[in-house]
């Protein structure tokens, strides 16, 4: 699998491992979601850290038109342990109690259907969840909360790298349940959150993470269904 | 003004006919905050290519011959922090190294200026304006994925869109289907567009836009392009050619403009570049592309310049080797300075340069202005048809003694949408493509007006004398007792009057005002 820099000796064609794919898309999901939940000391080191590790392996992520809103996210997150006050005053402004024009609500059900069935999302949420064997960790946040729907984007991804190697049907399987689930879940509602997002005030470094969430999801959804229609070539 | 980086291979000289040290101090003079760098073996090395634009505003490719695949090319711009759309991407061989090598170096400068131009305007690009084009898995069995590589797709603004307002021109114009008009919105299947542009062509509000392809952007290349004197090259004219077609063997003085489909081409385009001192234009024909519509325009083009005096071959559609003659020298066309001008603007502009007075109407199946006749005896009116028309065309405009539809043919794009909403029937609304130059310059003129009945009570008006008397017929005879307190009162008063009323009066067995309307 260690074909990757092809492109960087002068080949005509680079050529990308999915396994490899697989696992920098499930570590852009959680690094997308853990910087959307509140930045509390324990969280916020590990947020950095993981910014800082990411930014070091850029090669594969530079070959998805999500990089540049992505590359900028990762430029301010790596900083966000410069002021912590200031940005948990950022969060709960922008997600919490931000009163002009209320709040940037972090889940689906406050732009699904316009807001009317709640309960129903959340329950078919966990539902989806337990299907694949998980439970909600009891962090308080709710099954719709961006984070909860990334970070399960994030395990399908890992499934799905860890497939790759073993069983190219599995792999395959689970390729369709990510689309599925993003096509059903996140890529449903975060475009309008991440547009209210870019329209809230004093939203400081979470409007550079909305603008990448939004580009993230918009190409990762076109990549999967490429993959999936992608017939095999000539080796 | 932008810093913009030209990357060129350092076989310029070689490959291209093309002396670096020359072409740079030329584009210096013509677009200001130019750098050459030459780089060796920069068409096949990603590295190289992303290592040379790293950190920079803004930069154009001239490659001798690009030896990456496009995918590959966009992840080196991108690994540089650029938009791969941004970054304009010239064959210098293909364009340069068949001619003698004075107009190589013209050629090369006056390309790549347009080139500068363009990325200097990139407006940047959202995420659902660009889209990963089908591609192959190159082995299942190493499981790899070949370089994905980027297209930019149409969006629609919904802020600037009129479908609230039932206007859909865009939706059957779309050869994919990709366009839905559904709740009051038109929105757009990605994975259906192929970026064709044919939406963005339609839309009379500019509510669609193609990244890298947006009028300001076009716009630059061809002012850029058209700018100076001719010099080594000769008569120089614009050749439109699209993303399907190769351009080979084409005579100096043929600049060519890319779009990603002749679709997106609109007559007023040619004009534009005519005006702005083009010696003529030609679309090269593509099997994809070209249809009844863009034939049309084009023949439009070519009338309208026989209609003002100037030989009409300089506007027209070439086959593959339609383009190995020079353009015809500067003749009758007007030359201005390159600026853009609105549609209307740029054909008064055209018209004037020749004939100034001439306000003869050109009737023409391929004109982009339409114009819009009322039948003055059963128009009501109601502004039906104003309230339809997607650009502004019709207009309704009421004061207390008189109202008026009036209209203006800079706006008119023909759509018949005035036609179809017209609640008389066919016959009262007629539209005919047709560029009328004393209209265009008149600007709104009032197509109907009449006076207003005022209400005998309070002095509001009521409605125009046409619409009642066409309310009267509709009543006959049958209602006929209605029509004293429908022709004299308005309806706030009509209330107040409703006990004078018998069938008022039995719908209120209290004897008190129903709310009736």
């Amino acid at each position: 699998m260690n074909v990757l820099p092809t492109a960087d000796r002068g080949s005509r064609a680079r050529m990308l491992p999915l396994a490899a794919l697989a696992r920098l898309r499930g570590r852009t999901y959680r690094a997308i979601g853990a910087a959307l939940l509140y930045p509390d000391d324990r969280r916020l080191p590990s947020l950095v850290e993981l910014a800082r590790e990411m930014r070091r392996d850029r090669v594969l992520a530079a070959s998805f038109a999500f990089y540049l809103p992505w590359w900028r996210c990762l430029d301010a997150l790596a900083k966000a342990d410069a002021e912590p006050g200031s940005l948990r005053s950022a969060y709960v402004r922008t997600f919490l109690v931000e009163p002009i024009g209320g709040p940037c609500v972090p889940q689906e059900s406050a732009y699904v259907d316009g807001g009317k069935g709640m309960g129903e999302v959340i329950g078919e949420l966990e539902r989806e969840y337990a299907l694949s064997g998980l439970t909600m960790a009891g962090t308080g946040e709710p099954a719709d909360h961006i984070a909860v729907e990334l970070d399960f984007m994030a395990f399908l991804c890992g499934e799905e790298a860890a497939a790759w190697g073993s069983d190219e049907r599995e792999a395959e399987r689970c390729l369709g349940r990510e689309r599925a689930f993003l096509i059903a879940h996140p890529a449903r509602w975060l475009p309008a959150f991440a547009e209210r997002l870019g329209r809230a005030p004093r939203a400081g470094i979470y409007r550079i993470v909305g603008e990448a969430a939004h580009a993230f999801v918009q190409h990762d959804r076109d990549l999967l269904g490429l993959l999936a229609t992608a017939s095999p070539g000539t080796p | 003004m932008t810093g913009v980086l030209i990357v060129a291979c350092d076989d310029l000289a070689s490959a291209c006919g093309v002396d670096p040290n020359a072409l740079e101090a030329a584009l210096r003079m013509r677009s200001g905050a130019v750098r050459l760098r030459t780089v060796a073996g920069v068409c096949g090395d990603a590295r190289a290519l992303a290592a040379a634009v790293e950190g920079e505003a803004a930069a154009v490719l001239a490659l001798c011959a690009p030896r990456l695949t496009r995918g590959a090319l966009q992840t080196a711009v991108r690994r540089a922090g650029l938009d791969p759309l941004g970054v304009p991407v010239v064959s210098l061989r293909a364009r340069c190294a068949p001619h003698p090598p004075d107009v190589a170096v013209a050629r090369a400068e006056t390309i790549l200026a347009g080139a500068v131009a363009r990325a200097r305007a990139f407006r940047g690009s959202r995420p659902e304006q660009v889209r990963a084009r089908p591609t192959r898995l190159r082995s299942r069995r190493s499981l790899l994925l070949a370089d994905v590589e980027y297209e930019p797709v149409a969006a629609v603004a919904r802020a600037r869109c009129a479908a609230m307002a039932g206007c859909a021109l865009c939706v059957p114009i779309c050869p994919a289907g990709a366009l839905v008009r559904d709740d009051g919105h038109v929105s757009l299947d990605r994975s259906r567009c192929d970026g064709c542009g044919a939406c963005v062509a339609a839309c009379p509000r500019e509510a669609i836009e193609i990244p890298a392809y947006r009028d300001e952007e076009l716009w630059a290349e061809i002012g850029a392009l058209l700018a100076g004197a001719d010099g080594a090259l000769g008569s120089r004219g614009i050749a439109f050619f699209c993303r399907h077609v190769e351009l080979s063997g084409e005579a100096p003085g043929w600049l060519p403009v890319v779009l990603p489909s002749l679709r997106l081409l609109t007559p007023v385009w040619i004009v534009r570049c005519l005006d702005a001192g083009a010696n003529a234009v030609a679309v090269l024909e593509c099997e994809i592309c070209v249809n009844e519509s863009l034939r049309a325009g084009v023949a439009w083009c070519g009338a309208l310049l026989g209609a003002i005096g100037a030989d009409p071959y300089r506007a027209r559609l070439v086959g593959p080797s339609g383009l190995a003659a020079p353009p015809p020298p500067a003749g009758s066309v007007h030359r201005s300075e390159p600026t853009f001008l609105g549609e209307a603007a740029a054909v008064l502009s055209l018209v004037d340069a020749e004939r100034p007075s001439d306000g003869a109407e050109l009737t023409h199946p391929g004109s982009p202005f339409g114009r819009v006749s009322v039948g003055v005896e059963r128009c009501t009116l109601c502004g039906a048809c104003a309230k339809a028309c997607p650009t502004g065309a019709l207009a309704l405009l009421e004061t207390p003694s008189e109202r008026a539809l009036t209209f203006d043919h800079a706006c008119c794009v023909a759509c018949g949408s005035c036609e179809r909403t017209c609640p008389e029937g066919r016959g009262v609304v007629g539209v005919v493509r047709s560029t009328s130059p004393k209209l265009l310059r008149a600007g709104p003129v009032a197509l109907v007006r009449d006076e207003q009945a005022r209400c005998v009570r309070c002095g509001a008006p009521i409605a125009p004398g046409t619409m009642l008397g066409r309310v009267a017929a509709l009543l006959g005879k049958e209602h006929a007792a209605l029509m004293p307190t429908l022709m004299r009162c308005c309806s706030t008063c009509r209330v107040l009057a409703g006990e004078d009323h018998p069938t008022t009066r039995t719908m209120s067995p209290t004897g008190e005002v129903p709310l009736v309307r």
